[in-house]
């Protein structure tokens, strides 16, 4: 477990500990209800900001810009789906799921195979 | 939920209140708290998948699913709320594990074209309500439901949150107290639409939108107000009163089509459907 997700863990525990308490021992009264809302809160907000810091040490998101490579653009439709199923055999868990699919084009087949590949880790770039 | 509830509610429901669920997780998970926390293109990084942008004709986007997924969004894409919308909507497929390997090569996406099945899952329907969900958080979102209806509401959801007009017009007719509905229309019929629990009327799919509705002016682009108006309810809802609705239509730039949003407010509502006896 990374350290930051133990921390945060460790808040949300005793978060639920101190709630857990107030519910069966406690006898709240509004000051005492207010404290803890504002408690939440901080707890809450201090949690969010941490899971935050969390996505950005992942490395800034970048949606990266491909063509198609030459090699692809030379083949003919049928070679392209004799590759495409030829990858599905040798990689039973590959797969794919479209939205808004109207059809597939010689194109698309082409890079469906180039994702395929990268899914695969069978390319560098 | 009570027990009743839970057995009333079909596979298909469920399916999509599962989804809704993942999408509600990684809002906590990923500490989002405010519009510009919901960094979708970071989450899809985080949850192990690279996005791609690049040309793909026959879809918006593509999951290609297996040992290192990748995300590819159309090129011809260039609204930025379609494209978040397209990450989300396959990012939900790959943390909803939906099945992407039959022969086809396109289970997920299989049902597109025919109507909702309540006994079967519905894959596309459960990427939408995750893409819904995680883009637009009910939480955040319904502070900003108040107020008269009119697309000026979910205009300003789709600015503040960096989505479409139609997707916020989505969730701002489920979110309103309002009696809403958004109506997305192409080439004089119906193609879509969506309404809040309240709204009693159903608009199915190749409805006729009529003369007279702003929507249909819209889609024959007159010069028109942009801005909520009354017209007679029978243009929309299927009626003999003689009442009349609110009405705010625009037309989607570069898509081609017409976003409607429909109010009835409540001293009309019991006349257009009055309770059974």
């Amino acid at each position: 477990m990374k350290r930051a997700t133990k921390h945060i863990d460790v808040l949300e525990a005793l978060a639920d500990a101190a709630a857990r308490s107030e519910e069966e021992d406690g006898r709240s009264t509004p000051a005492s209800r207010s404290a803890a809302l504002r408690y939440r809160s901080i707890v809450s907000d201090k949690l969010a900001e941490m899971r935050r810091a969390e996505l950005d040490r992942h490395g800034p998101a970048t949606v990266e810009r491909k063509t198609i490579p030459e090699w692809l653009l030379a083949m003919p439709r049928a070679a392209l789906e004799t590759m495409l199923a030829a990858m599905r055999e040798s990689c039973p868990s590959l797969g794919f799921a479209h939205r808004n699919l109207t059809e597939v084009t010689d194109d698309d087949l082409r890079t469906m195979i180039q994702d395929a590949q990268w899914t695969m880790g069978n390319s560098k770039t | 939920m009570d027990d009743g509830e839970q057995q009333d509610m079909t596979v298909r429901d469920a399916g999509l209140r599962r989804a809704r669920a993942k999408a509600r997780e990684l809002v906590k998970r990923w500490g989002i708290k405010a519009a510009d926390d919901i960094r979708v293109e970071a989450i899809a990084k985080a949850e192990g998948l690279r996005v791609i942008e690049g040309p793909l004709r026959g879809a918006r986007g593509r999951l290609s699913a297996g040992p290192k997924p990748v995300i590819r969004i159309a090129d011809s894409t260039i609204d930025e709320g379609a494209r978040r919308f397209t990450i989300a909507h396959e990012l939900a497929h790959h943390l909803l594990k939906h099945p992407v390997t039959c022969p086809e090569g396109a289970c997920a996406s299989a049902r597109a074209a025919g109507p909702a099945e309540p006994n079967q899952r519905d894959y596309e329907a459960e990427a939408n309500a995750f893409a819904s969900e995680l883009l637009l958080p009910a939480n955040l979102v319904a502070p900003r439901c108040d107020g008269a209806p009119s697309l000026e509401i979910p205009r300003a959801i789709a600015f503040e949150f960096t989505t479409s007009i139609p997707a916020s017009s989505i969730t701002y007719v489920h979110l309103t107290r309002q009696r809403c509905a958004a109506i997305y229309s192409t080439c004089g019929a119906v193609e879509w639409a969506s309404k809040g629990r309240r709204f009693k009327t159903r608009f199915d799919k190749g409805k006729p939108v009529l003369r007279g509705s702003m929507a249909y002016d819209c889609a024959r682009n007159v010069d028109i107000d942009d801005r909520a108006r009354s017209v007679p309810a029978n243009l929309w809802i299927d009626t003999k009163e003689d009442v009349e609705i609110i009405e705010h239509s625009a037309p989607v730039s570069q898509v081609g089509g017409v976003i409607t949003l429909l109010w009835v407010p409540e001293k009309i509502a019991a006349r257009l459907w009055p309770s059974p006896a």
